[in-house]
């Protein structure tokens, strides 16, 4: 079990423009959080920097009590697994060996049976076995992002950041991605942070919710239940919405008003 | 998620799923199975590599038999065998091969390996189709620096290590200029070409501009450097190239794992754990150190570097582990018989082997840019 806090965290990419501003809050159970909000609020900036990928301009980040100024990428990557919204490669390798690159922290040169196994079993579980010996390239966009939640998944590591992971699939495999990473993370005890823009998919699977208000801070966090309401909607998104229950959890049905505030509806910038 | 039909709740397929990601070892069967079709799928790297290897003794044996002195085919490997073993039976003939023939065909094949390995980290760290050590005017840093050297003539105070070091320092401008090119935002691998190109052609520029101060010898030298030979190469050459082009595939092969990292893109690379803009700077200095160890003695010879790594790609993959070592052997293969196509297309006249490789370069480079969408472009 890993426990990650944020210090009053702020970043900048320039002086002028703040991304995130005196974020705090800290993850200390195993579980699915999902981090919600408008276009532009700072989700991504602010799994980059618990990842590293930023350093923060103010503020500190911990994994267990170690703060991860003090880390080199190398151990953040021990403990963290990233997935981007969008990945490429520009010389197609087949599937396998795309998630095989998962396993370079845990691999000396020499791919072994543990490693393949592995592999395969990701594959399995994110049904992608028929598609071992094709190369990346010739893939869809849906499946990119399942070969890369599948590297992801290959690194064995306590943390599991994904950004976005299920904008590009088809209803049947969200429900399915969502429903994997709930039971893994309850089951295996692993903490797996998400970016999601589908507030019914988060509502349903997430353990906790992070929402992510403009100007880049951090609204409220708390279970499904606790933070999609109405007033939360309105508030971060502007604009109406009805909960109900369906299933236990909430789900939200969109209304076709804007809130209360004709000028709530700021585009804002595209993150 | 094959029996969805058979039972249509999500949940019961995705715990049954995760279940077997938890346990240690799920389907020993079926993991020895898809093991033994991994190895099978790495053994045809393995294939692909030694029948390149087999090219190149058969290419060596007609490339020391071809000549206006006549030893046949056989006779030259039993002469380079017996000169090996120290049991030489014919002192003309072993001169001839040993002192005269092969020194231009090992450097053929130092040199194919040397430009070919650079061609593949470039295009690999830069993630660019296009990269390689001529397209993106490291050759001609190399060049310039190389002649800056001779017309100084630091040659006779500190022999050819001095051209070497010149060459390297020279080339790391270019490469300077490319990671500062990489590092702008929105600039498509065209761009950096196109970049590279300019730098190429002001080199170049300065290269014919010091010309004008040569002597007559080193003139005839710079010019058949322009145009990248094989020519005119003896045995003092070998060692400071082998040395500099076989210490730079070893550190290259070392770091191989961490260029698959870093082809997947910078922010997935450090997420894994490696600095993208360390290892780029580190790999690209270790390039400009084979090229200049390179061109040093060759000259200009183009693409080499662009050609091999696309063609070992076809046969094996991206996987750079086996790019690497494959590129040095295919490059290596593909330099010596392009030089020996040269020698004998239009004998009795010598077409330098920068010509041949320009003339099967140039439209491969072309197709390239044209087929823009395709699988090498991603």
């Amino acid at each position: 079990m890993t426990k990650i806090d944020l210090n009053h965290v702020s970043f900048k990419y320039n002086a002028s423009t703040p991304v995130l501003k005196d974020v705090t809050f800290s993850m200390d159970h195993p579980g699915l959080y999902c981090i919600i909000g408008p276009n532009g609020v700072g989700k991504s900036t602010l799994v980059k920097c618990i990842n590293k990928l930023l350093e923060p301009t103010e503020g500190d980040i911990t994994i267990d009590g170690r703060s991860i100024k003090d880390m080199t990428i190398k151990e953040v990557a021990d403990y963290v697994a990233f997935v981007p919204a969008n990945s490429f490669d520009c010389f197609s390798m087949p599937v396998i060996d795309t998630i095989l690159i998962g396993r370079h922290n845990k691999q000396k040169w020499r791919t072994t049976a543990k490693d393949l196994n592995i592999v395969h079993k990701a594959m399995d579980m994110l049904d992608l076995g028929s598609l071992a010996m094709h190369g990346f390239n010739e893939l869809s966009a849906g499946q990119h992002q399942r070969v890369a939640l599948a590297r992801g998944l290959v690194q064995e590591t306590p943390v599991l950041i994904l950004d976005e992971p299920t904008a590009n699939l088809d209803v049947k495999h969200q429900v399915y991605v969502a429903e994997m990473l709930r039971d893994l993370s309850t089951r295996s005890g692993i903490t797996v942070i998400m970016i999601c823009h589908d507030l019914n998919i988060a509502a349903r699977y997430a353990h906790q919710i992070i929402v992510m208000a403009p100007p880049g801070v951090v609204d409220c966090v708390g279970t499904p239940d606790e933070v999609i309401t109405e007033d939360v909607i309105r508030r971060i998104y502007g604009i109406d919405c009805e909960i109900v229950t369906f299933e236990n959890s909430p789900h939200v049905i969109l209304k076709s008003t804007f809130g209360a505030d004709e000028d709530a509806l700021d585009w804002g910038e595209e993150s | 998620m094959e029996d969805y039909e058979a039972d249509p709740r999500i949940s019961r397929i995705v715990s049954h799923k995760v279940t077997r990601w938890l346990s240690e070892d799920a389907d020993l069967e079926q993991q020895e199975e898809s093991f033994l079709d991994y190895k099978r799928y790495v053994a045809r790297k393995w294939v692909f590599m030694a029948i390149c290897v087999v090219v190149i003794v058969m290419v060596m044996g007609f490339a020391v038999t071809y000549g206006t002195y006549d030893i046949g085919f056989l006779e030259s490997y039993q002469i380079i065998w017996d000169h090996l073993t120290d049991n030489i039976t014919n002192t003309t003939k072993d001169h001839i091969i040993v002192n005269l023939r092969m020194p231009r065909v090992v450097v053929g094949i130092v040199a194919g390996a040397g430009l070919s390995v650079a061609g593949a980290v470039m295009q690999s760290t830069l993630m660019n189709p296009l990269a390689d050590s001529y397209t993106t005017g490291v050759s001609s840093g190399a060049s310039f620096g190389a002649t800056l050297a001779m017309t100084l003539g630091m040659t006779a105070a500190a022999g050819s290590q001095a051209i070497v070091i010149n060459a390297f320092l020279f080339a790391l401008i270019p490469t300077a200029m490319i990671i500062s090119v990489s590092k702008m935002k929105n600039a498509s691998p065209t761009t950096m070409i196109m970049a590279g190109i300019a730098i190429m052609y002001i080199f170049n520029a300065f290269t014919t501009v010091m010309m004008l101060w040569a002597d007559e010898s080193t003139l005839a030298e710079v010019y058949q450097w322009q145009v990248g030979t094989l020519a005119g190469t003896t045995w003092n050459e070998v060692p400071v190239m082998i040395v500099a082009v076989l210490a730079g595939i070893i550190a290259v092969q070392l770091l191989s794992r961490k260029l698959n990292v870093l082809a997947t893109g910078d922010e997935t690379a450090r997420a894994l754990g490696v600095d993208a803009s360390k290892m780029r700077i580190i790999l690209l200095v270790i390039v400009a150190l084979m090229s200049a160890a390179v061109v040093s003695f060759t000259g200009l010879i183009g693409f080499v570097g662009l050609v091999t790594p696309h063609i070992v790609r076809i046969f094996i993959g991206a996987d750079n582990r086996y790019l690497i070592p494959a590129s040095a052997i295919a490059g290596s293969a593909l330099l010596v018989t392009a030089d020996l196509l040269g020698r004998a297309i239009l004998s009795p006249v010598v077409l330098q082997v920068g010509v041949v490789m320009a003339f099967i370069g140039g439209p491969m480079f072309l197709w390239l840019l044209m087929r823009k969408n395709s699988r090498v472009w991603g």
